[in-house]
């Protein structure tokens, strides 16, 4: 087993680097660039563009501009967000815990509600309770995010008011961003009071996600779970006379779960690089909506950051399935 | 347009500098009548009270602090706050002195005329200001950022024009500079230790030395010597002065935690040392009065009405008439609406539409000839078919204005002649003069004339939806006199320099259709008339995009730049306009408001539509007891 991880992080190398030469020459011919942002500015001079251009190294050839890059990075030298000036590994990781608390939070609530009612759905076909799912799911798969996020906005923040429009915290009662040094401070003195206030901004925008991942996953593992129902060790196992449950979870679910560990090994990037509609609804300060920002700007450096970040986490949640099978399905043997 | 060129129209200009009373107002020096006109400001702030807190908002993001380097209004609305200006302006565009004893003028003497090509400015410092770290604020920084500026690697975003009609610097105290303004320095210019000098980024030799906008444009944040005298200029974008925490500021709040991006707080608390050197004065004497002022970035324009709707923010800054109908459904808000410099028009190209000509670097000569160059009377019957109310009700919904040439009332009657013709749809008018100039129309209704079809494209920025609906009101309007228009809109980047980018710098364009944030001072406008402006290898980013060369624009222009004499100016941009009204290669289109929310518990809140921005008085702001 060893031996196979080390085999595919070996495989991943090219791949990466591949990934990496594309993704850089890709960003480049995105018509626009980076000086856009000066373009209509009259009063800056000739000169002063040109310090720019010089200061961020786009005066010279791309395959140089790439090699540097690589370098610096394979040196743990992400570079400085040509924007906002501070380096692209610092604000990475200032507005990851943010997006890591959001979809953390969405994807527990997703997989927790989303498998169980799956399954249930496969075991108690044409039921109510699988047409009601069925219902609700195909209603959360067709709406979109956006509108979905507003709605709740709207409804519970705006209307009701029983929960915060945005941000993770209450900057009235916290006095200072999320994670920042004073924050840190307060938070440390004020533990319950400040979980219960994350707990709150929380809500709308991780139910935002959760409710179109629920639809999916829940139809998901609907129709893996049905495939497997019908399989000869399923009809084995219960003539050999083991217990229903047995039958269902050990013969069952293991087999069903296999393409759904795929779909949910796929999913786990996200947690990297969040999501950036609802981020946007929802003003929350994280890696979507970091990402969103670099892009509109061509921020090059900051956008290579999480892309190849974002790339890497693919590879190595396709590692990390393809173990998972193995420990899951024992006929897998990757020895 | 996510960027708004806060600095662009921050110039007031020469109304200081020749005199604080114009003879003869509104009327081009014709009139008989002397009228004092006060161009200074006559604001007064409320006294509030101590303590409290209020939050401000915006919607686009905030990546750093760094005000010297961005042209971000988003960005201005937090360092505007931190660093105090020489001096700024009200909301009527008038300049209100505030790190000054007095706003420059002849007047008071710190304008001085030496000859028909020097100047010397003095810049007069309140005695006893202090930067927030309690280390004294004096005329030794204003040198130093005003060497900055002038420095190309620390690419000032306010940009360098007038700057580089200084030819000289003097700290002649801790509270005063004086600045020489001549045309000696030239690009090979030595500097007293042997190396190379600049002049702020001027590529000739200047002619004269006097800069009429002077005031506006030499209105600055100064930056602390201390803290940066010893930074290369040239690294100050990633310095933790401005990417985290400015830890000396000369503004009414200091920074107190900061976090960068889409989803932006910076929390503010108050300067120490505000008060030094301020007690007293006539503005900005009393506060800054908030225990804690917080600026907090939305993802959207609705998540930031949701937010003040919500109660989460107080004042909602930098919106747009689409958001007044969600904006009016909440109470507890007072939506502002207010016209001030920012419009919208069409330009005519009178040179080449050199589409396709890459490989000859966008040459004059390469290309097809436009239809318009040549003819006058085309120019104007398209002018003058234009319904431009209908344009005001897609753009503003109404509640902007419209104009008529490029030159607009929001200019102000000073410099404004409100007498000229002001705009009328005239169709008759319009199918009478293209008659008279020989386009005749054909069976399909499209006129020619020598063999050439009446058809043409448009050209503006593309995705914006508004913009889009404009092109089709104009479309609509100019085929009901025989034109032929197609929309050929920028894929991507129509405002970059030549010959890189930019189509219109390139010149690849027929008619284009843009908006601009103006100064108060219509000196502005030469940018986009002049001819030595029209963009070439040698005038990279000239914005004389249209390709003047009408000899009574450089005139006026030249008159207007080369004289402190307010009513010589005054006439010259009378001439200026008169030219317009006559020459149409500019049809003003609509202006548009600014619109801002604000609870009426935010004392001395005051929606600002110049370059200024509406927390030019943050220092007054105060929260009332509810």
């Amino acid at each position: 087993m060893v031996g196979y991880i080390a085999r595919r992080l070996l495989q991943s190398v090219p791949t990466l680097l591949l990934v990496s030469i594309l993704l850089f020459v890709g960003m480049q011919l995105i018509p626009g660039g980076p000086m856009q942002a000066f373009a209509f500015n009259p009063r800056m001079s000739l000169a002063a563009r040109e310090a720019i251009i010089h200061r961020w190294g786009l005066d010279q050839p791309i395959s140089v501009q790439y090699i540097k890059w690589l370098t610096s990075m394979l040196q743990g030298d992400w570079q400085y967000s040509f924007f906002a000036g501070r380096p692209v590994k610092e604000l990475i990781l200032s507005h990851l815990p943010a997006t890591a608390l959001l979809m953390g939070t969405a994807y527990i609530v997703q997989e927790a509600l989303a498998l169980p009612a799956g399954i249930y759905q496969a075991l108690r076909r044409y039921s109510l309770f699988d047409q009601v799912v069925t219902f609700f799911s195909y209603v959360g798969y067709s709406m979109p995010t956006f509108w979905l996020g507003l709605m709740m906005l709207m409804i519970f923040a705006v209307i009701f008011r029983i929960l915060p429009v945005s941000g993770v915290e209450d900057l009235n009662v916290t006095g200072a961003p999320f994670l920042s040094p004073d924050y840190n401070t307060w938070f440390g003195q004020h533990v319950l009071q400040g979980t219960l206030d994350i707990a709150r901004h929380v809500i709308l925008p991780a139910s935002t996600i959760a409710i179109v991942g629920i639809a999916v996953d829940s139809r998901f593992m609907r129709a893996s779970m049905l495939d497997v129902l019908h399989q000869d060790y399923m009809r084995t196992a219960r003539a050999k006379g083991l217990p229903e449950r047995t039958v269902v979870l050990k013969h069952g679910l293991r087999n069903a779960l296999l393409p759904v560990i795929t779909s949910i090994g796929l999913q786990v990037p996200l947690l990297f690089s969040g999501a950036i509609v609802t981020e946007s609804i929802f003003s929350w300060p994280g890696m979507g909506q970091l990402f969103f920002g670099a892009l509109t700007d061509f921020d090059y450096t900051l956008m290579m950051g999480i892309l190849f970040v974002s790339a890497v986490l693919v590879v190595l949640s396709n590692v990390v399935a393809d173990v998972t099978y193995a420990l899951i399905d024992p006929r897998i043997s990757y020895a | 347009m996510q960027l708004r060129l806060r600095h662009v129209f921050r110039s007031l200009a020469a109304a200081f500098v020749g005199a604080l009373v114009l003879a003869a107002c509104g009327g081009g020096g014709s009139t008989t009548t002397v009228t004092k006109i006060s161009l200074l400001s006559d604001y007064k702030a409320v006294p509030g009270t101590k303590g409290g807190k209020l939050t401000y908002s915006d919607w686009q993001k905030v990546d750093n602090l760094n005000g010297f380097a961005s042209s971000s209004a988003a960005i201005s609305q937090a360092t505007d706050v931190l660093w105090s200006f020489t001096w700024t302006f009200d909301p009527k565009g008038k300049a209100v002195p505030d790190l000054v004893k007095e706003i420059p003028s002849t007047d008071n003497g710190d304008i001085k005329t030496i000859d028909a090509t020097h100047m010397d400015v003095a810049i007069n410092l309140k005695p006893g200001l202090m930067w927030s770290d309690g280390q004294p604020l004096t005329a030794d920084d204003l040198k130093f950022t005003l060497d900055t500026i002038c420095n190309p690697s620390a690419s000032s975003g306010g940009g360098t024009i007038g700057y580089d009609h200084i030819s000289s610097m003097e700290v002649k105290s801790p509270t005063q500079l004086l600045l020489h303004f001549g045309p000696e320095l030239t690009m090979s210019a030595k500097d007293a230790s042997g190396a190379a000098a600049y002049r702020c980024g001027l590529t000739g030799p200047l002619t004269s030395g006097i800069f009429a906008p002077v005031v506006g444009d030499l209105g600055f944040e100064p930056m602390p010597k201390h803290i940066l005298g010893n930074v290369d200029p040239g690294t100050w974008t990633t310095n933790a002065y401005f990417t985290q925490k400015p830890t000396a500021t000369s503004g009414p709040y200091m920074v107190k935690e900061f976090s960068p991006g889409p989803a932006a707080v910076v929390v503010f608390v108050p300067n120490p040392h505000y008060h030094d050197g301020r007690a007293g004065g006539a503005f900005f004497a009393d506060g800054p009065y908030l225990d804690q002022l917080t600026y907090k970035i939305y993802g959207s324009t609705q998540a930031m009405i949701a937010g003040l709707s919500a109660g989460e923010t107080d004042i909602g800054l930098n919106m747009t008439v689409s958001d007044v109908p969600a904006l009016s459904s909440i109470t507890t808000r007072t939506t502002a609406v207010v016209t001030g410099l920012q419009s919208e028009w069409l330009t005519f190209n009178n040179g080449n539409n050199t589409k396709g000509c890459e490989a000859q670097k966008f040459a004059a000569t390469c290309g097809k000839t436009t239809l318009f160059g040549s003819d006058r009377q085309l120019r104007e019957a398209l002018a003058k078919s234009l319904n431009k109310d209908a344009i005001n009700t897609i753009r503003n919904n109404g509640q902007g204005g419209v104009m008529n040439t490029m030159f607009f009332p929001g200019f102000g009657t000073t410099w404004y002649d409100t007498t000229k013709e002001v705009y009328k749809q005239d169709v008759a008018a319009a199918n009478a003069e293209l008659d008279a100039d020989g386009w005749a129309k054909g069976s399909d209704g499209i006129r020619s004339k020598g063999g050439k079809r009446l058809a043409f494209t448009i050209t503006t920025t593309g995705g914006n939806a508004a913009r889009v609906a404009m092109e089709q009101q104009i479309i609509s309007d100019w085929k009901a006199i025989g034109a032929e228009v197609t929309q050929a809109n920028c894929s991507t980047n129509c405002f970059g320099d030549f010959p890189s980018s930019g189509d219109f710098a390139t010149g690849q364009y027929d008619i284009s259709l843009f908006a601009n944030n103006w100064s108060p001072d219509p000196d502005v406008l030469c940018a986009y008339m002049q001819s030595n402006q029209i963009p070439s290898a040698t005038t990279p980013s000239g914005n004389n995009w249209g390709r003047q060369k009408n000899a009574n624009y450089d005139k006026a222009c030249a008159d207007e730049e080369g004289t402190l004499d307010i009513t010589a100016r005054v006439a010259a941009f009378n001439r200026m306009q008169t030219e317009m009204l006559s020459d149409w290669s500019f049809i003003g289109l609509e202006v548009r408001p600014d619109v801002n929310a604000y609870a009426s518990y935010a004392g001395n809140f005051a929606i600002n539509p110049t370059g200024a921005l509406s927390v030019w008085n943050f220092g007054d702001l105060f929260r009332k007891a509810s």
